[in-house]
């Protein structure tokens, strides 16, 4: 999706135009997740977000760990700065 | 009845630092140097502080069942899985996020996963160690990235998160 908005020269970086940034979501939202199962605590597969303004989560049984909504947003902002940058030349890439 | 002692969540990630290490641990896939950290059995072959003595982060050699051997690093997590400073989520969302524009021959974080330990186990790590929950962090060469958080075990506040944790911590056979 990224390169294609690049390639139509699609202007607007509004963050829900990029597939990317929904990835961010799904991939940073919830990092780990546990679930207290028989007196230990497993590691299990991820459920949806259980509270995106928090970082430490539990709901019951299982407690969950990710970035919050604002510092998901700031991880995007800050990788479109550092494109900006790269664009311009003023951070070299190799 | 044996109590079964306060479970450790361990965040654990790999440092390439020495030549060794390097050796041994880029034999591996990433899904095996996952896996591995995640669910395997290992014993500490050897360890010391990583920056500084009493430094709650370690640098570790561990051997795996099947006798490899790697290096690691890892650190308590804070509190309740987060303090400042020790915030073993952001390790992780590093490794992670990598994982949307890099192929795995091209990381640059380590593996890095959360994971749980019986204290009885983790205290031959760092044998005063109290917490309940103890998130390992990862390890890296030269600086970095090896972590752990801990969540403190003789909590009395009453969180939710922390009353499941104290109920894991008298749990009993």
């Amino acid at each position: 999706m990224n390169i294609l908005a690049y390639l139509i020269e699609h202007k607007d970086s509004n963050i829900g135009n990029f597939l990317r940034s929904t990835d961010l979501r799904n991939a940073l939202g919830v990092v780990a997740q546990f679930e207290v199962q028989n007196g230990q605590i497993l590691p299990v597969d991820f459920t949806e977000n259980l509270k995106t303004s928090r970082g430490v989560r539990q709901n019951g049984a299982i407690i969950q760990f990710g970035l919050m909504h604002h510092e998901i947003k700031g991880v995007y902002d800050r990788m479109q700065h550092l494109l900006k940058r790269v664009d311009a030349g003023k951070v070299k890439i190799f | 009845m044996t109590k079964l002692k306060y479970c450790v969540l361990s965040l654990f990630a790999f440092a390439l630092t020495t030549a060794f290490a390097q050796d041994s641990n880029i034999l591996h896939t990433i899904a095996d140097l996952e896996h591995r950290l995640q669910f395997e059995k290992f014993e500490v072959f050897r360890q010391h502080d990583a920056r500084f003595e009493g430094d709650m982060a370690k640098t570790l050699i561990v051997r795996w069942s099947d006798q490899k051997v790697m290096r690691a690093k890892l650190k308590r997590a804070a509190y309740r899985g987060q303090a400042t400073n020790n915030e073993p989520r952001y390790e992780i969302a590093a490794y992670r996020l990598q994982k949307l524009f890099l192929d795995p021959e091209e990381y640059v974080v380590p593996p890095t996963v959360l994971r749980s330990m019986p204290l009885e186990e983790y205290h031959k790590i760092e044998p005063y160690a109290v917490q309940l929950l103890t998130i390992l962090r990862p390890c890296s060469s030269s600086s970095s990235t090896g972590w752990r958080t801990s969540i403190a075990r003789k909590s009395t506040k009453k969180s939710a998160l922390n009353r499941i944790l104290c109920t894991r911590s008298i749990w009993e056979t």
